[in-house]
């Protein structure tokens, strides 16, 4: 799944925060956030990276970026080996990956003006300053459909669609070659998402950018991406295209999580299978052992509960489309779904266990 | 008073006329201006809109837990179960609220007190309602997270919010607040904060409790998915009045107001064609100063130049039966009484 | 030509063209505050007197007159004692005779009229340190006296010195709280941002001289200045020494605070671009502490005020001739003598209406900052 005009390949990145007891702060355990995590980005498009609270698709996202540490791995850009970088080098490698936030009030200093926030970055690289400067600011609120006039302005005259554009301004303003939108839309009303989506996609088409999407909305995700890795407690259990996932899931997750998001058509909703999974998403300090999702899984067998799957091409599905299940090969898009109904649904007086 | 069965498919809850003002300095906001429904026993209402259009301000009036000042009911009437809650007295207000009508809130993580545990918390409301000693009390509350799903309860019991998932707090939640088993619950965006698939859980879950319970519940969200999977009737709302409200398969099938028909095509769906999502131009209006006329015409692609839309506020009024709506361009409106949706 | 992206409303959501940063509008919530408006209006007026406090004052501060000593205060009269009216007020002199104690006894003596002039001219000074010049706003002819509350024991006339007093007593806490709020905030920014080692030291450091009662420090450290300094240069002495003890505590909460500051997306997105770590502490970082910081500024300027009162009273901070709050008050230790000659407390009444005034506008400041109170509107 890495191809030649990756412009982001990641290799088994592995990011672990170690869990300290006591007084001297001895380590106990690890928290395996990212574990063993590898795909790629191509030049101009979008990878969607998709997953659940606690799946680490935020994690992957700070390591790239070398905002967090990682424990093993390598991520290569254009080229270069980013960990390999001396701090100097990094900070100009800066520009070119930049990063959107998913919540529009914590991601702008509330004490700077937004003409501020999104020239700075201009100034400290020794790209523009004065009037210059603001002359770019004012082209880059333009692009992002704001108006040059509030440059002057502080964050809390603006609405959360507005200042997540200007979030969007200050990520174009070095001129990046790949944006990390880590859940950029989730925290926005849907008629506003709707005109950030567009938003970005016409900045691609536009400046040829490449997007890291995360998000965990998978209609949205299948909209802007390409490509999509499904996450599950640190690994990666699916990749496929877009369009390819969502016809033909091949792995129990990816299934359940497609059956899951609520569908705005009650015709459509009753007729669907649902799969409702048992259980909590478990912690990433403690996986279970072999497959991570065997204990909710209803297709689980012996050798889910002893032997990770591999991460690879399955029957029934073209060879870019990978899955990490041993029964991929026997799955087919209503498989997992019928298997679901035969188990016994659990009601809500009968503790689930 | 006692609590009387909710075995009747009468009319539970009935809201007319409703509006409620926050009086800042900066003038006054009319969050709410002129909301009416009803909620009958063993069905779900859903209060559809974004943020700001006033939704969640509804049901803290119901629920008589408007800070005042700077908020005030300033008109309408909350019919539950005959009696007007708007005007009832505090101290009886207290012996609705919790025990007869719930709530359960979005941020359970914040809903929660986190220096009680969960049992504590539970048992609070148990004792202070229906007055049991304490042991029954615990053992009630244990039963109570059982029958919402959370394993091993016993231990659960007498943990800390902080000590639960998301899920789980939620489901701690909704425990408590069928814990003196209510006629209605008003549930606040339950589910925004959780995953997917937790969601769906809540869901399956909310459904089963109203089955068994014939439980009437009132559900606020700006997700037309979840809308579509367990509502009965929808009620749309912008800028403080309901501009829309229908059967929900005849709003899904059959949107007749601009805003609910923007809202359907800008969601981006799965396994359709991928393209250029369409928009809602424009952003929600500030509520101290509303357009005139519609408030909805300056973002309206049939009313942004017309001249009626810009200066007369529309009425809801039937266009089919049991569907008002507001909006001079809806096809079939024609001058008659206002409707409220029921 | 690019495709122009649908532009959005083109002012601020919320209607008004203009927007005032988080710092303008609590400013604003401030001015609602009575109580702290009237304190902010008694430090005007206080701090007038500190710097125009040649022209108040009708004498020097060491101009002596050992055979007035301790003289009580003189009252102004519009009425001399056969009944006429003078629209000019007057003093009458006075004289004196010894009692069996061997002290003063004070008699006004009606022959001798001093009538108050304003814009008298008395001693040389140079206003505001510029300009030469020798008019005071109001005195008495030579020889007469104004001894408008009393005068101590050399006969200074107490109200002079009062008003040259606020000079060290307004100017102290003001330029400490500066010196401690500057340290305070970069050596807790510094800390909290980093984390680690140097968070861990420097937090030691912090405790270490939080934990030496703060009294004893200021002698130990008092004793430490050289003998023979000007009073000037002692004044600065004083004023490093507080600040040294005072940049500790403030230290330790904006590290707290930085270490949850620097958790919020806008921080990451400055270390995203590749910003240096200074100038994210220094412009991200630190701002977003400056509403608790000005409060444990304004609260802690009384602190000061005491504390130089408290090294002068005891000898230790500012000497004689120079007058300050403290060290006017030193002859107020002794009961008798306060009995005797009540007016000399009036330097007390001074501080306790200064620490007020700062207390109020403190106090304001907070509710003003505070995100959760009605008064408070920041985002």
């Amino acid at each position: 799944m890495i191809a030649d005009d990756s412009i982001l390949t990641v290799n088994d990145l592995k990011t672990h925060f170690p869990v300290r007891r006591g007084v001297f702060s001895r380590t106990i355990g690890w928290v395996k956030a990212v574990d063993g995590v590898s795909f790629g980005v191509r030049r101009g498009r979008t990878l969607g990276l998709v997953g659940e609270s606690g799946c680490g698709k935020t994690t992957v996202a700070r390591t790239i970026l070398r905002l967090i540490p990682a424990t093993t791995g390598r991520v290569v850009f254009d080229g270069i080996d980013l960990f390999a970088l001396p701090r100097g080098q990094l900070r100009r490698m800066r520009r070119q990956i930049q990063i959107i936030f998913q919540d529009p009030v914590s991601s702008l200093n509330p004490r700077m003006t937004v003409g501020n926030i999104v020239g700075e970055a201009l100034t400290v690289h020794r790209i523009a300053r004065g009037a210059q400067r603001r002359k770019r600011v004012a082209e880059l609120f333009e692009r992002v459909g704001l108006s040059p006039a509030d440059m002057s302005c502080y964050p809390n005259a603006f609405s959360g669609g507005q200042r997540q554009r200007i979030g969007i301004a200050r990520a174009l303003a070095l001129e990046p070659k790949l944006i990390v939108c880590d859940e950029p839309v989730s925290a926005l009303d849907v008629s506003i998402q709707s005109q950030i989506l567009n938003l970005l996609k016409d900045l691609q088409d536009e400046l040829g950018l490449s997007y890291l999407f995360i998000a965990h909305n998978l209609a949205v995700v299948e909209h802007v991406s390409d490509e999509v890795a499904v996450m599950y407690l640190g690994k990666i259990v699916e990749f496929a295209a877009g369009d390819e996932l969502y016809a033909n899931p091949k792995h129990p997750y990816t299934q359940a999580l497609l059956s899951a998001v609520p569908q705005p058509d009650p015709q459509m909703r009753r007729s669907r299978r649902r799969i409702i999974l048992v259980g909590e998403i478990p912690s990433p300090v403690n996986p279970p052992a072999g497959c991570p999702f065997h204990p909710r899984c209803p297709m689980a067998e012996g050798i889910c509960r002893s032997e990770p799957p591999p991460l690879q091409p399955h029957d029934g599905a073209p060879s870019d489309h990978l899955a990490a299940c041993h029964l991929a090969d026997q799955i087919g898009p209503t498989t997992v779904a019928e298997r679901a109904a035969d188990l016994p649904t659990p009601t809500p007086s009968a503790p689930v266990s | 008073m006692g609590k009387q069965e909710a075995t009747r498919n009468g009319t539970l809850l009935q809201v007319q006329g409703l509006r409620t003002h926050f009086l800042t300095e900066l003038g006054v906001v009319r969050a709410v201006d002129g909301v009416g429904f009803s909620i009958a026993a063993g069905k779900t209402l859903a209060l559809v809109g974004e943020s700001g259009c006033g939704k969640s301000v509804t049901a803290l009036s119901i629920m008589r837990l408007i800070q005042s000042p700077p908020g005030q009911i300033v008109a309408g009437r909350v019919l539950f179960d005959g009696q007007n809650l708007v005007t009832m007295p505090e101290s009886r207000m207290r012996k609705v609220r919790g025990n007869r009508i719930a709530m359960v809130f979005q941020e359970p993580m914040t809903s929660l007190n986190p220096v009680y545990t969960v049992g504590n918390q539970i048992v609070e409301a148990i004792r202070l309602h229906q007055g049991l000693s304490k042991r029954s009390a615990w053992q009630r509350a244990e039963e109570l997270l059982a029958q919402v799903g959370i394993p091993e309860a016993a231990q659960r019991v007498r943990q800390y919010p902080h000590q639960l998932s998301g899920g789980q707090r939620q489901r701690v939640m909704i425990a408590m607040a069928l814990s003196c088993k209510p006629e209605l619950l008003i549930a606040d965006e339950p589910t925004t904060a959780l995953d997917v698939t937790i969601q769906a859980q809540i869901l399956e879950l909310l459904g089963q409790l109203q089955r068994q319970t014939n439980l009437a519940i009132l559900l606020i969200t700006h997700d037309l998915g979840v809308v579509a999977s367990v509502a009965h009737h929808v009620c749309v709302m912008y800028a403080g009045k309901i501009v829309e409200s229908a059967y929900v398969d005849e709003l899904f099938a059959n949107p007749l107001h601009p805003y609910t028909q923007g809202l359907f095509r800008s969601l981006p769906r799965l396994s359709e064609a991928k393209q250029r999502l369409e928009v809602i131009e424009g952003t929600v209006p500030d509520p101290r100063a509303f357009p005139s006329g519609c408030k909805f015409h300056p973002r309206c692609p049939l009313g942004r130049d017309d001249h009626r839309c810009q200066t007369v506020e529309p009425i809801r009024r039937e266009v089919k039966p049991g569907h008002p709506v507001a909006c001079w361009k809806a096809p079939g409106y024609q001058p008659g009484p206002e409707v409220d949706p029921s | 030509m690019s495709q122009q992206a649908e532009t959005v409303a083109a002012e601020p959501s919320n209607g008004q063209t203009e927007s005032l940063s988080p710092l303008r509008l609590s400013l604003r919530a401030l001015r609602r505050h009575r109580m702290a408006m009237h304190g902010f209006r008694i430090l005007v007026v206080l701090y007038v007197f500190t710097i125009f406090a040649d022209f108040f004052a009708p004498y020097h501060y060491d101009d002596q007159r050992r055979d007035h000593s301790y003289h009580p205060p003189l009252r102004p009269h519009f009425y001399d004692d056969e009944g006429n009216f003078s629209f000019r007020p007057f003093v009458y002199g006075s004289s004196y005779t010894f009692n069996e104690y061997y002290q003063r006894i004070y008699k006004q003596d009606p022959s001798k009229k001093y009538y108050l002039r304003f814009f008298a001219r008395g001693h040389k000074y140079r206003l505001l340190g510029l300009i030469p010049t020798d008019v005071r706003l109001f005195g008495v002819d030579t020889p007469g006296r104004l001894y408008l509350l009393g005068a101590d024991h050399v006969g200074r006339d107490v109200l002079s010195r009062l008003i040259y007093g606020s000079r060290v007593s307004m100017t102290v806490g003001l330029l400490g709280t500066s010196v401690s709020l500057i340290i305070g905030l970069l050596i807790g920014g510094i800390s909290g941002y980093y984390g680690g080692t140097i968070d861990l030291l420097i937090q030691r450091l912090c405790e270490l001289i939080m934990l030496i009662p703060g009294l004893y420090l200021l002698m130990i450290l008092y004793s430490t200045l050289p003998p023979g300094l000007s009073s000037v240069q002692v004044y600065f002495g004083v004023v490093f020494i507080l600040a040294f003890i005072g940049w500790a505590g403030l230290a330790r909460v904006i590290r707290g605070m930085v270490l949850s500051i620097a958790k919020q997306d806008f921080v990451t997105a400055a270390v995203a671009a590749g910003l240096p770590s200074w100038r994210i502490i220094v412009r991200h970082v630190l701002p977003s502490t400056l509403s608790y910081a000005i409060v444990a500024a304004s609260l802690s300027i009384p602190a000061y005020i005491l504390g130089e009162s408290a090294l002068s009273l005891i000898g230790m901070g500012i000497q004689d001739p120079v007058p300050s709050w403290g060290n006017m008050l030193q002859k107020a230790v002794n009961i008798s003598e306060l009995a005797q000659h009540p007016w000399i407390l009036w330097p007390g009444f001074f501080i306790f209406v200064a620490v007020m005034a700062f207390n109020f506008v403190g106090d304001g400041l907070r509710d003003a900052f505070d995100p959760g109170s009605v008064a408070g509107q920041q985002a």
